[in-house]
């Protein structure tokens, strides 16, 4: 190989001259396929499903899917007071973490630029203090077994729901986690209305913990599921 | 015979030459009108980026057997994803993003596969004496750096993006993207350095 060219900005009329810059050029050119035959999939989708699919409807089930957990859970569940130090520091405690469930499960299947990995987790830490720095401190003397349960048991349908949602964008981490996190903190919404241990310690064990459990399997989970749609 | 001559050295610029589009319309049109449900539009995208797309991943994957399957699947989605592409964003970076997707899924998936020097030979610059070995060691060189140096210096280099559109399809920053080039041609040039000094002059 003599040109010292072969990996600059040459120019065509460069490489017509020349035998190594043909020679990189052709390392893995290709014959000319039968274009045509590749295309017959996509028009059969076409066919399929002539209209085009906003990702907002997507968001739109998702947060769905979450709300409807959330009020059916409430509907179910026992309300009690003893959590936190003050009613309206329970009532900001809770929309935060609605806020968290919304952000996340519904910026999870936008495109990229608007996947919100940074401020829901952001919003998780924020909203993980304000429930530790509201709570009342008050021993009900409860294992957090049923805690936990209650939490997993609430985000195991909109966490369903956002895996079998991210099989249509690709893989990525990011925003599996960040499906995670906001399905997680379904239960959270419940738990703050129903739990009555308001010790830190119980808070963050059985409460906070189960919600980054929850990210973690949704990124474990989307990496075993085979990809329908490969777009960013 | 100069015909001949002639036609040789314009199919070896193949790879480097973006060929003008029939249909003068911008990608974007053409995908605005797609979305609108206008299969034509589809059609036009097809003719005008299949060639280059199914190269971009033969260069990719190391395979033109596999480039066939990552083609026709990239396109699929195409299809399926077509709500999800905005107003004003860039066709073709979204579609080498997509298509890169495809092909790191495939390659995932298929680990335990050799995706290395499996594609034959070609008809393209059929005409010239061609440096077989050269050609061979640059594939293996190719498909031994890491997957986003690789797709990097293959979009780059190979099919002409600019680094803005790079970024735009890897979803990185233009200097992540020119980072990640620079790096991958350093390493191209240690694994070609045994191959540069056994042949130079």
């Amino acid at each position: 190989m003599s040109c010292q060219l072969v990996f600059e900005d040459v120019n065509e009329v460069h490489i017509a001259g020349c035998l190594d810059c043909q020679a990189i050029a052709n390392a893995v050119a290709s014959s000319a396929p039968n274009l045509d035959a590749l295309k017959s999939e996509a028009l059969k989708e076409l066919a399929q499903h002539p209209k085009a699919t906003s990702w907002t409807r997507s968001a739109l089930v998702l947060l769905g899917v979450l709300l409807a957990v959330v009020v059916a859970a409430l509907l179910v569940l026992s309300i009690r007071f003893e959590q936190h130090r003050s009613v309206e520091l329970r009532w900001l405690s809770t929309a935060s973490w609605l806020l968290v469930g919304i952000l996340g499960i519904s910026s999870s299947v936008a495109p990229r630029r608007l996947v919100a990995p940074a401020p829901t987790s952001a919003l998780f830490v924020v909203s993980s203090l304000l429930s530790l720095w509201a709570s009342s401190g008050f021993n009900a003397g409860l294992t957090g077994v049923g805690c936990v349960v209650t939490d997993l048991g609430l985000a195991a349908l909109p966490l369903a729901a956002a895996i079998v949602a991210l099989r249509n964008v690709s893989f990525d981490a990011a925003r599996a986690w960040t499906a995670g996190i906001g399905a997680g903190s379904a239960g959270l919404v419940a738990l703050q209305l129903h739990c009555a241990d308001g010790r830190a310690s119980h808070l963050a064990l059985f409460h906070l913990l189960p919600v980054l459990a929850v990210g973690a399997l949704a990124v474990a989970l989307r990496r075993q599921i085979s990809t329908r749609v490969f777009a960013p | 015979m100069q015909f001949e001559h002639a036609h040789a050295s314009l199919q070896s610029m193949v790879p480097f030459v973006t060929l003008l589009p029939v249909n003068s319309e911008s990608d974007e049109v053409l995908m605005a009108r797609f979305c609108d449900g206008n299969q034509s539009a589809f059609d036009s995208l097809f003719s005008r980026h299949a060639a280059p797309l199914r190269r971009y991943l033969a260069r990719f994957s190391g395979s033109i057997a596999l480039a066939d399957d990552l083609t026709q699947a990239a396109f699929l989605s195409v299809v399926r994803a077509r709500g999800r592409f905005e107003q004003g964003q860039k066709f073709k970076p979204w579609l080498y993003a997509i298509a890169t997707n495809v092909a790191k899924d495939t390659h995932r998936r298929r680990k335990h596969e050799t995706l290395v020097a499996e594609v034959e030979p070609t008809e393209v610059g059929e005409l010239f004496v061609r440096d077989r070995g050269l050609e061979k060691a640059m594939r293996t060189a190719l498909s031994q750096l890491p997957e986003a140096q690789r797709s990097a210096i293959v979009m780059h280099r190979f099919e002409g993006l600019s680094f803005a559109e790079i970024a735009q399809a890897e979803g990185a920053s233009e200097s992540t993207v020119k980072v990640r080039a620079h790096r991958g041609y350093e390493k191209l040039r240690e694994l070609l350095r045994d191959i540069w000094k056994e042949i130079a002059p």
